[in-house]
């Protein structure tokens, strides 16, 4: 019996640092993860990676800047889990144009 | 492997309460424990529950008023186990006088003090030489939200936790060196035996204090002393290794508000 076991977990920024750690250790810990990136080829490399652990994980491409693309993720991400959706990690990083500095300078 | 698998532990105030439940799962966790507390008949039953589930664990009289019985402690612990201490949970606390600064005697004060500061100043005292020796430790220290906020009420209670939110940061600070980390969780109203106590004479029982209490709550509805020893099984595993000096609410939602 995994930590968060049979949770149906969204993560944002999943295909790298921190998302990813988060990823693999819900996977690990029992978690139904949705991965969910912009970079197409690491984000299915990670959810790919997690599966061959023997982890329940699929990837889907999500940009956090578009509503309608996190609503379709999110929608679709519900639908194929009874209608749940239990924990959401929002972890995607803001990219390079939007940094704290020029967030700041506008 | 539990999560804290292996790790000597020292826990006060465990024979009932937060400290309790913390030593009830450290101990299925895997770790070593020292349940110390006064009420003998408690603290020995406890430890004896802990053992016949498979765990690890023994009960010591300790009076975290009294720093030779701490030092006993702590040197009686560490000989029994390879001269580590890796973990101490400073849980054991009295809520004190509910009285404004210019009600409050000296004795009173002082009988607070006795316990809610110095019985953490003494712990850490006693326990941080093991860990620097092993490079290796964590402390994990029950303040309370009366420790972060003002309110109308207890005001030596809210002065002591604050204290020991303070001893918390700045032991982290200074013991960072020796890789021992010191964090704190600040529980609001949690059910335990004493509040459950308080309930049997509460105008309109448990269901009218949990509705006062957890006015200001975003969860409507009192802790469980689990819920909060969860907390401070993270900060005391490896898992919270980047953690430190850190003063975490464990709260319904109370601090947020």
């Amino acid at each position: 019996m995994g930590r968060v076991q049979d949770k149906v977990a969204l993560i944002a920024g999943a295909a790298s640092g921190m998302g990813l750690a988060s990823a693999e250790l819900f996977a690990k810990e029992g978690a139904i993860v949705v991965l969910a990136d912009l970079n197409d080829t690491a984000g299915e490399a990670a959810a790919q990676r997690i599966r061959d652990a023997g982890g329940r994980a699929i990837f889907n491409r999500m940009d956090v800047h578009d509503e309608a693309s996190v609503r379709a993720v999110i929608e679709e991400m519900a639908f194929d889990n009874g209608d749940r959706i239990d924990i959401l990690v929002n972890c995607a990083p803001a990219p390079r144009s939007l940094t704290a500095k020029t967030i700041g300078e506008n | 492997m539990g999560r804290v698998q292996d790790k000597v532990t020292v826990i006060t105030g465990a024979a009932s309460g937060m400290g309790l439940a913390s030593a009830e799962l450290f101990a299925k966790e895997g770790a070593i424990v020292v349940l110390t507390d006064l009420n003998d008949a408690a603290g020995e039953a406890a430890a004896q529950r802990i053992r016949d589930a498979g765990g690890r664990a023994v009960y010591k009289r300790m009076d975290v008023c009294d720093e030779t019985s701490i030092r006993t402690v702590m040197e009686e612990t560490a000989s029994a186990n390879g001269d580590r201490i890796d973990i101490l949970v400073n849980c054991a606390g009295i809520i004190g006088a509910d009285k404004r600064t210019h009600e409050c005697s000296e004795a009173e004060w002082d009988a607070l003090f006795a316990v809610d500061v110095k019985g953490v100043f003494f712990c850490s005292k006693h326990a941080i030489p093991y860990m620097m020796k092993h490079k290796a430790g964590s402390i994990v220290n029950f303040s309370s939200i009366y420790g972060l906020f003002g309110n109308h009420e207890y005001t030596p209670y809210h002065i002591a936790k604050g204290a020991v939110t303070m001893q918390t940061r700045q032991d982290a600070a200074v013991y960072g060196e020796y890789n021992i980390r010191v964090n704190s969780v600040h529980p609001s109203t949690v059910r335990t035996a004493l509040v459950e106590g308080i309930c049997e004479t509460f105008p309109g029982g448990i269901e009218a204090y949990e509705k006062l209490n957890t006015t200001n709550q975003s969860l409507k509805r009192l802790g469980l002393p689990r819920e909060v020893a969860y907390a401070v099984l993270y900060l005391a595993s490896d898992e919270a290794s980047w953690v430190t000096g850190v003063n975490l609410p464990v709260d319904g939602g109370f601090t947020a508000r």
